[in-house]
């Protein structure tokens, strides 16, 4: 089920939530969960029954974990539950690409596995990880009810597509949370500015993208072959920030608090930077389950360069299973590594350079995301630097006639401008927040925001998510 | 919970959920969408071994049978012209309220195909192919953004696809693209349709007669005093402007065709002599003030009727595969030849090409440049 559908709009969303208020609070839990198995099923009707073993065994390892004490069992405990868990990433996310590689390179005929990628493994596979290392680490207790573990890590509206929340961050607020109207409306404005951004933004801009970059062909232009790397750059930014601000806003109608995912990332000055606003709680996971167990940057410089490596080249291959994803992780591990070789001289470059070149660079690694093969990739790449043209002719004048508004305002959108603008509006005397104009506003946002893309909504096909295929 | 002014965003907004959620239990489902020329999703049929399929149709049902949903659409569309956006549903917005569809690079190589083996199967009959043209490829001085990228390259190939074969190819899309003026082909097509009106269609009509009289496959030229036009104060329903929900002005200029002894001529809607059919059975009519379509001042789209004039010049049979475009020029061909023969093969009709052939002189095939006409092919197939 998509967050930005008719049916999970005017049909789940107001089901689900006047039951899961109307219900006393001991209750609540189970209709969050009951909800969520609906909606994960809903997409995945068969495949919901892996996502239930899966929190079945991820469960039991927790209780193994609580019963027993010394290291070396518990050390052992955790290795079977990273198998095990990566072992369902491999058969179901990864078994094609690797019988399909090791074909290709060693001139072998195994059989390509024909397995449905279920919808959000590598979401939902991550946060039952990072409840077991919560546990094994002593970050959080065992959860001895299996229904709570079970909502942790299916809550719907983070299990498709993130963000990736890590169990001891929530696993009080499963026990113990607070539910009121201010956080309930923060939540539905939260949720409304998501709809926005999924809706009005990446759905439109990303038609314009999908226009420009075609698997097998190459732009006709140089100046075509940039309106479409930064068009989809706008969109995997609307369309998966948008969905975070949406799950984070629903999560918040329920009394749940998460993590921010998204700050602004178009305006960072560094690679490193742009990955501490990007997919915030992926990083995260990485860094607090991967990367600080392998030393992080306590250690030898050699050694830290291996720690990037590693993690970069596990960001890659979590992504997909494809060489593009693991070139992208590898590349960013290569502008990481130049970072930390460079250190503080980075800081004497001025700031809009190297704003200007992170913003390239990060655009370059679109390309890479974007594309569905390296020859793809390349030639796309070319073609940017006008080395090379394909014969993708597209009406790129039409394109930007029809759109330059969404691009331009898709653009001020992505920086920090805006909220800037909302916050001095807030201080201003008569918008306090206790007094009815703010909330009058916020009123008219809300209700203006959910015709807007119900309009949009109503009479549009194209409503794909980038980040469900992860 | 304090803080009760958090109910003015949490009650708007929970209605305006629950409200569309009752309605959509209220309201009865819609069959078909003429803004957007599609039918709409209905509730499915389950099938319990494809799961994944129903929960996707029911999504596909809810959207489309969303209350006010036509109101949704045509307020999508009213933003889209407000952006001052060109592309719209595929429509091209020209400046003074010109539309044009979108344009599609065609496949030929059947329709001309089975034409050409039928050419070779009936040696007796000439057979003619008069490309006819699209609007788009006529008005090019209106298409600011080079929004028409096939015509062209469909014409070229048309034009070279019959070379050396026993098919004469009459190229009305050039004629009259290349004949007239801006001004004077803006007389000749309905600003807001797929179409020309009668003017633009006599002018081609004119066109293949004479064609055909230069290249002697007819011996009498067209008697243009025997055609009659009639300008028509009628409010006019253009097929894009539909899509549009009627954003667009409707006046437009309504222009009709008829001979002046057409009340003579006898209309049958079967191969066999049997009792002749009342001309407006075949051809539409309207009067000033109506609300007119194209289907519905032209012929309409039936699958079969021929035309009958005792009188007419050339003692011939004319056979017609048409598309829309020749829907005005009936009149036109029925005051020169004997019998004219009208085929709309994408209507089914209990009627073989073999028994079309029976009785024909000549086959002239009406379509125009962009249209591979698969329904054509397979009738003659």
């Amino acid at each position: 089920m998509v967050f930005s559908s008719i049916f999970f709009l005017y049909y789940f969303l107001p089901i689900v939530m006047l039951i899961y208020w109307a219900v006393p609070y001991r209750a609540k839990n189970y209709v969050c969960l009951i909800a969520s198995l609906f909606f994960y099923a809903w997409g995945e009707p068969v495949l919901v029954l892996l996502m239930i073993g899966s929190i079945v065994v991820n469960y039991f390892f927790g209780l193994l974990l609580g019963h027993f004490s010394e290291k070396g069992q518990r050390k052992g405990i955790l290795a079977v539950s990273v198998i095990f868990n990566l072992a369902l990433l491999g058969v179901f996310k990864y078994s094609a690409f690797v019988v399909g590689s090791t074909n290709s390179l060693f001139n072998t005929t195994f059989t390509v596995p024909e397995i449905a990628l279920p919808l959000g493994i590598s979401f939902f596979t991550f946060q039952a990880m990072s409840y077991v290392f919560d546990v094994y680490r002593g970050n959080a207790d065992v959860q001895r009810n299996f229904f709570k573990v079970a909502l942790y890590i299916a809550a719907f509206p983070k299990v498709i597509q993130g963000p990736i929340v890590q169990y001891h961050t929530i696993a009080d607020q499963i026990d113990h949370r607070t539910i009121s109207l201010n956080k309930v409306a923060s939540g539905i404005i939260k949720f409304a500015i998501g709809l926005g951004k999924k809706v009005l933004f990446a759905n439109v801009i990303g038609q314009i993208a999908d226009s420009i970059i075609v698997s097998g062909s190459t732009p006709s232009t140089t100046a075509t072959a940039w309106l479409g790397i930064i068009c989809y750059a706008l969109q995997i930014y609307f369309d998966f920030s948008g969905y975070s601000d949406m799950a984070i806003g629903l999560a918040r109608m329920m009394g749940f608090e998460f993590e921010e995912n998204f700050r602004y990332p178009y305006i960072s000055k560094s690679a490193s930077e742009f990955w501490r606003r990007w997919h915030i709680s992926m990083g995260a996971w990485f860094r607090d389950y991967l990367y600080i167990p392998l030393g992080g940057s306590r250690c030898n410089r050699l050694k830290q360069i291996r720690n990037i490596f590693i993690v970069w080249l596990a960001t890659g291959i979590w992504h997909g299973a494809g060489w593009t994803f693991i070139i992208w992780g590898l590349y960013f591990f290569v502008l990481l590594t130049i970072e930390r070789l460079l250190g503080e001289r980075l800081e004497k470059i001025p700031s809009l350079l190297r704003h200007a070149v992170t913003l390239i660079l990060v655009l370059f690694s679109w390309v890479l995301f974007r594309s569905e093969t390296i020859i793809d990739a390349v030639n796309y790449i070319l073609c940017m630097i006008g080395i090379k043209v394909g014969e993708l002719t597209v009406n790129s004048s039409l394109l930007l006639h029809d759109n330059w508004l969404i691009l331009v305002l898709g653009i001020i959108g992505s920086t920090p401008l805006i909220a800037k603008l909302a916050r001095r509006l807030c201080d201003q005397p008569l918008m306090q927040e206790d007094g009815n104009i703010y909330w009058i506003m916020r009123m008219l946002f809300v209700c203006g925001m959910l015709c807007l893309c119900t309009i949009y909504m109503a009479n549009s096909t194209y409503n794909p998510f980038i980040y469900f295929r992860f | 919970m304090k803080n009760k002014k958090a109910l003015l965003v949490i009650v708007p907004f929970f209605a305006i959920l629950l409200i569309f959620f009752a309605l959509s239990f209220m309201d009865s489902d819609k069959d078909y969408s003429a803004e957007e020329v599609r039918t709409l999703a209905q509730f499915p049929m389950m099938d319990l071994n494809q799961p994944q399929y129903i929960t996707s149709s029911i999504n596909d049902y809810v959207t489309d049978q969303f209350p006010y949903r036509s109101f949704f659409v045509k307020m999508y569309t009213i933003f889209e012209l407000q952006q001052g956006k060109k592309d719209i549903r595929d429509i091209y917005v020209a400046d003074d309220q010109w539309l044009f569809p979108k344009t599609y690079l065609a496949d030929f190589t059947q329709l001309t195909g089975h034409v050409i083996k039928a050419s070779l199967t009936y040696p007796d009959v000439t057979f003619c192919y008069a490309i006819l043209p699209v609007k788009n490829y006529c008005l090019p001085d209106l298409d600011n953004y080079q929004y028409d990228t096939a015509s062209a390259e469909n014409l070229a190939i048309l034009q070279n696809i019959f070379k050396g074969h026993r098919v004469q190819v009459i190229d009305v899309a050039d004629y009259m693209r290349n004949s007239f003026s801006t001004a004077e082909k803006e007389q000749q097509w309905y600003k807001t349709d797929y179409h020309w009106n009668a003017s633009g269609a006599a002018s081609a009509a004119e066109y293949i007669i004479d064609q055909m009289f230069q290249a002697k496959i007819i011996s009498a030229p067209l008697d243009q005093s025997r055609l009659q036009f009639n300008n028509i104060d009628a409010l006019y329903q253009g097929d894009l402007n539909r899509r549009f929900s009627n954003q667009f002005s409707m006046h437009e200029n309504i222009v009709t065709v008829s001979a002046i002894d057409c009340e003579n001529y006898r209309y049958y809607l079967s191969a066999d002599d049997s009792q002749p059919v009342a001309r407006n059975t075949i051809i539409g009519s309207a009067n000033d003030g109506d609300v007119v379509d194209y289907n519905g001042i032209y012929t309409y789209n039936i699958a079969y009727y021929r035309v009958v004039n005792s009188d007419a010049p050339e003692k011939k049979t004319l056979v017609i595969f048409k598309d829309s475009l020749q829907n005005p020029t009936t009149d036109v061909f029925s005051s020169v030849f004997e019998q004219v023969v009208v085929i709309d093969a994408r209507n089914k009709e209990a009627v073989t090409f073999a028994n079309v052939m029976k009785n024909a002189d000549i086959v002239l095939f009406m379509l125009h440049q962009n249209n591979p006409a698969s329904e054509t092919e397979a009738f003659i197939k």
